[in-house]
């Protein structure tokens, strides 16, 4: 049996009081999530054909949005959407866009780079591609470019250009994203997140120019083919 | 008076009657309470949200282990020094005491509030030890050092970090599988860190890296040494050194169970029940190996103290 020692009665109770104090706190500066609008199906309205690219009918297999195993926690995404399109040309372009309403510090749109290597695949290449003009902006949207293959030679090899847009916030690594959730959320606000990201499978490396361009293409129609609300869900 | 001097005398001092009742009375109890019933207003809110957030990933699913590992051994140290009767000297220290609790609030409001785990579990620590220095002071405090350390390993560390810590880990485990299979003889082939064997693929999640069994059996082998009392310190911190090469063992029997299972049962059998039991396989495997490394370094520790002397 453990003896108890003594303790100041005064003492115990301030202690007691700032940790009472520091829970309130701890409620009251928490950010409020304020549901403006219901926001948009983006599997309704994000158009099945614009252009000259028509979805393909049926599920489209691709590399999922999601970092392998999570819970329903940690799956940080309210809607998304996988498609593939088909011009007239016959090339194919996978779309993948992952809209979560809140993004927190730990729970937040996942990067490619990181989902592609959680389903086996080997990043080859990752950088900075010039940025596509986009509706609904004046300032064009800083993307990203990759290079992802898996199955060593003679498998699979695939171009993905993406951008995640955190708020209003386009800068690529994590720590900034981090630092800006945290401004926002000091200043009482919640931000949403977007993943937008088109990949098309090609042959070779070289190939990945052409890819690029027709995928910079794809993601800016795409921009202006969808309705205003959808597009706020987009780009910002 | 002489007579009011010794009502003034500490009542610590008054030798304890001998029908004291066994539970202490409510007036030595409620200083405890209070200060209990504070840190279940800061702490009970993030377990039981930690509970559904962080700690239900592969991420972090050790740290509820850890945290009660934790609790256990600051009542088993307090029982210990008890009975050791040191009469350590209490020498509340109400400035650094204070500044440490403040500090450690801090933390915790900032964590709470803007939803980083990190800090709001990790606050707990600096809390914690403000509070062991504000009523018994240094020396008492430095007896539980070894309660809070254990404490680091429950704290959830940022996705980014465990990820890139995760990474290589599971593309080792894979690779160290395929080769062992191939050895054998199985129609093994690996891409990434996806096996394949026989006509089925694996993917080698991130729970099969082991990075949170990894933490479990650093704390656990930790405390085990701690609790056991060992005195060479040598064999203390190649026991804790060897803990990590251990882990990575059992993680790789793992995944070959469940790739053989697979192999030999089909996909069903391999996400199946027995998907858990593997993982009571890796902690068997992983004890086992500490046990007998641990016996081992105590042969090694004596025939080098035996040279010496």
């Amino acid at each position: 049996m453990l003896k108890i020692a003594r303790l100041s009665l005064r003492s115990t109770a301030f202690v007691a009081l700032a940790m009472l104090a520091a829970a309130a706190l701890a409620m009251v500066a928490a950010p409020r999530f304020a549901a403006t609008e219901a926001a948009p199906s983006l599997e309704a309205t994000v158009p099945k054909s614009f252009g000259d690219w028509k979805a393909l009918e049926g599920n489209s297999i691709q590399v999922s949005v999601s970092q392998g195993v999570e819970t329903s926690f940690e799956q940080p995404y309210d809607q998304t959407v996988l498609r593939t399109y088909v011009n007239s040309r016959g090339d194919q372009i996978m779309l993948a866009l992952a809209w979560g309403e809140r993004q927190q510090q730990d729970v937040k749109v996942h990067r490619p780079e990181v989902c592609y290597p959680a389903q086996g695949y080997v990043v080859k290449s990752l950088h900075h591609e010039t940025p596509i003009a986009v509706a609904g902006r004046t300032e064009p949207v800083p993307t990203m470019g990759m290079l992802a293959g898996r199955g060593g030679k003679g498998g699979e090899l695939e171009a993905v250009r993406y951008w995640i847009r955190i708020g209003t916030n386009y800068t690529g690594d994590g720590l900034r994203a981090r630092w800006y959730i945290l401004q926002e959320g000091l200043n009482g606000r919640v931000v949403d997140g977007v993943l937008v990201r088109a990949s098309q499978r090609i042959r070779s490396e070289e190939d990945a120019t052409r890819a690029n361009a027709l995928m910079a293409q794809f993601l800016s129609e795409l921009t202006q083919a969808v309705p205003p609300a959808t597009l706020a869900m987009l780009v910002r | 008076m002489p007579s009011s001097k010794t009502i003034t005398m500490p009542e610590r001092m008054q030798p304890s009657a001998p029908y004291a009742p066994r539970v202490p009375p409510l007036r030595d109890l409620a200083p405890w309470l209070i200060l209990f019933a504070g840190l279940a207003a800061l702490y009970v809110p993030t377990i039981v949200d930690f509970v559904h957030g962080p700690w239900r990933g592969d991420r972090n699913s050790h740290g509820p282990i850890v945290l009660a590992l934790s609790a256990w051994f600051f009542y088993f140290q307090a029982k210990r020094i008890q009975e050791q009767q040191l009469n350590l000297p209490r020498t509340p220290a109400p400035l650094a005491g204070s500044l440490l609790v403040a500090i450690g609030l801090s933390f915790y409001v900032l964590g709470r509030s803007q939803a980083l785990p990190m800090f709001e579990l990790g606050s707990l620590i600096p809390v914690l030890i403000g509070v062991v220095l504000l009523f018994f002071g240094r020396v008492i405090a430095g007896r539980f050092w070894f309660a809070f350390f254990l404490l680091f390993f429950a704290i959830p560390m940022p996705a980014s970090i465990v990820d890139t810590l995760t990474q290589p880990m599971k593309l080792a485990v894979s690779v160290s599988t395929v080769e062992l299979l191939h050895a054998f003889g199985y129609p093994v082939a690996r891409s990434g860190v996806i096996i394949s064997i026989g006509s089925y693929q694996l993917l080698v999640a991130d729970a099969c890296a082991g990075l949170n069994s990894l933490f479990t059996l650093e704390a656990l082998g930790l405390l085990y040494m701690n609790v056991m009392r060992h005195e060479s310190v040598f064999r203390n911190i190649t026991l804790a050194i060897l803990i990590v090469p251990i882990s990575f063992a059992a993680n790789v029997t793992r995944v070959i169970i469940l790739s053989l299972l697979t192999y030999y049962y089909g996909d069903g059998v391999g996400q199946g029940f027995l998907h858990e039991f593997s993982g009571m396989a890796l902690f068997l495997t992983a004890l086992f190996l500490i046990i007998s490394t641990d016996t081992a370094l105590r042969a090694l520790s004596r025939r080098f103290e035996h040279r010496g002397a």
